[in-house]
């Protein structure tokens, strides 16, 4: 009896031993694969940096050389104007392209500068309303400032795509240790429950919890979107 | 008397451009060149010039952080900024750090050299957006043409970045005049923002 006892009490002793192993080496596995994503996107975002620069510094400087070509043959003969305004057009596009892949500003100047610079330059042409608030308490440091310039630049851009919304709200603030940003339209929303994920709404997702941060969609049809994420500093 | 520059540019090309070009000007003097902000600010304690020309984007210190601690060591230094970006925030977030000027790298050196004279003589000189190396070409036509006297005054301190409280107080008018001011110059224009009516002020070569 005493025998089997023992024997009962040594095999669930080994049974747990193993299951803390297992544990431990899923705890492991987690970390390695979150670790992984975040070098993934960090690797992304500086082959951005790349092609922006050589996008600005190649296309870009031929565009410029013909742009002032073009501005010299136009000033003599008028007919000429219209090439040179096409390609001024162009050298203006590659540039957007070019900064909204590698947003120097962020660098530059910081996060309230570059999401202002965002929401302007998104929404200024389109003729939509907008608000842009940023409460900040010091300097966010450039992992988190890239996760919340990255996800907001989605967000918005989505907004702009789908949404048909006149009107945007951007909130970012700072209590103690949580940077929390608010991305707000009145267009016309999306069932949460029954929406298929798109490539922009997962990415989003798969971003934010590579960098330990929590995004949440509260939505409903004809009811507008908000996006809200929440990071710890 | 001749105005003493220190230079700071991390494109060694651009920056021995700048500087061929600056101390050809028998009136200015480059006393000093840096490729960051660290021993930008070395530079100006040990040199003391007289105005500082600078990038925003340099390695181990940025602009605006330099500017940040060269005015907190030397307040009354006059920085002016010379960059490739002719976004409003970025003249903007200048302004707001202390800088007296902004120039654009595309800019002429006539342009680069009457803003250092300008922010010498105590001035300030915020050029900006979309402005172009005007070869001569004749503006289409004025869009001030459609403004009155007063508006017109009000669209080129708008023009030169100044903000409507600064407006006010440069003309002697109340806030809420020289806000009533702006909002009529940019229903004329058909603008939303300085810096559409600085774009705009730039396309009609309407800024220097």
């Amino acid at each position: 009896m005493t025998s089997k006892h023992n024997e009962q009490a040594a095999l669930i002793e080994r049974i747990q031993l193993q299951q803390e192993e297992l544990k431990r080496r899923l705890d492991e596995e987690q970390i390695n694969l979150r670790e992984l994503a975040r070098r993934l996107w960090t690797q992304q975002e500086s082959e951005k940096a790349r092609l922006s620069r050589e996008l600005h510094d190649g296309v870009g400087q031929l565009l410029t050389g013909l742009t002032r070509r073009l501005q010299g043959i136009a000033s003599n003969q008028p007919e000429f104007t219209e090439l040179y305004d096409i390609a001024e057009m162009a050298l203006a596009d590659v540039r957007q392209l070019s900064r909204m892949m590698s947003p120097t500003i962020l660098d530059d100047l910081g996060l309230k500068p570059a999401l202002k610079w965002l929401c302007r330059n998104l929404f200024e042409a389109e003729g939509i309303q907008y608000a842009c608030d940023i409460n900040l308490k010091g300097d966010i440091p450039k992992v988190q400032a890239i996760l919340v310039f990255r996800i907001a630049q989605e967000a918005l851009v989505n907004a702009l795509k789908h949404s048909r919304a006149d009107t945007i709200t951007v909130n970012l603030a700072q209590h103690h240790q949580v940077l929390r940003l608010d991305v707000i339209d009145n267009g016309v929303g999306f069932d949460v429950e029954n929406i298929e994920r798109g490539i922009g709404m997962s990415s989003m997702l798969d971003r934010a919890s590579a960098f330990d941060a929590e995004l949440t969609f509260q939505a409903r049809p004809q009811q507008g979107t908000h996006i809200t994420l929440t990071v710890a500093l | 008397m001749t105005i003493k520059i220190v230079l700071a540019d991390d494109h060694v090309l651009m920056r021995q451009g700048l500087s061929q070009v600056l101390n050809a000007d028998a009136g200015i003097d480059v006393i000093g060149e840096c490729g960051d902000g660290v021993e930008l600010i070395e530079l100006v304690i040990r040199l003391k010039p007289d105005v500082v020309v600078m990038d925003i984007s340099m390695p181990r210190m940025s602009g605006l952080v330099a500017i940040d601690k060269l005015l907190a060591q030397r307040p009354d230094c006059k920085i002016l900024v010379l960059s490739m970006h002719n976004e409003l925030e970025y003249i903007e977030a200048m302004q707001d750090a202390g800088a007296k000027g902004y120039v654009l790298k595309e800019s002429s050196s006539d342009v680069l050299i009457d803003a250092i004279r300008s922010i010498y003589h105590g001035r300030t000189a915020f050029i900006a957006a979309h402005q172009r190396n005007d070869t001569g070409k004749p503006a289409r036509v004025s869009p001030v043409a459609a403004l009155t006297r007063r508006e017109r005054e009000v669209f080129f301190l708008v023009a030169a970045g100044n903000t409507s409280k600064q407006i006010a107080e440069l003309l002697t008018m109340s806030l809420k005049t020289a806000e009533n001011h702006r909002s009529n110059i940019y229903k004329k224009l058909n603008v939303s923002s300085s810096a559409e009516l600085i774009r705009l002020a730039g396309k009609a070569g309407l800024l220097e």
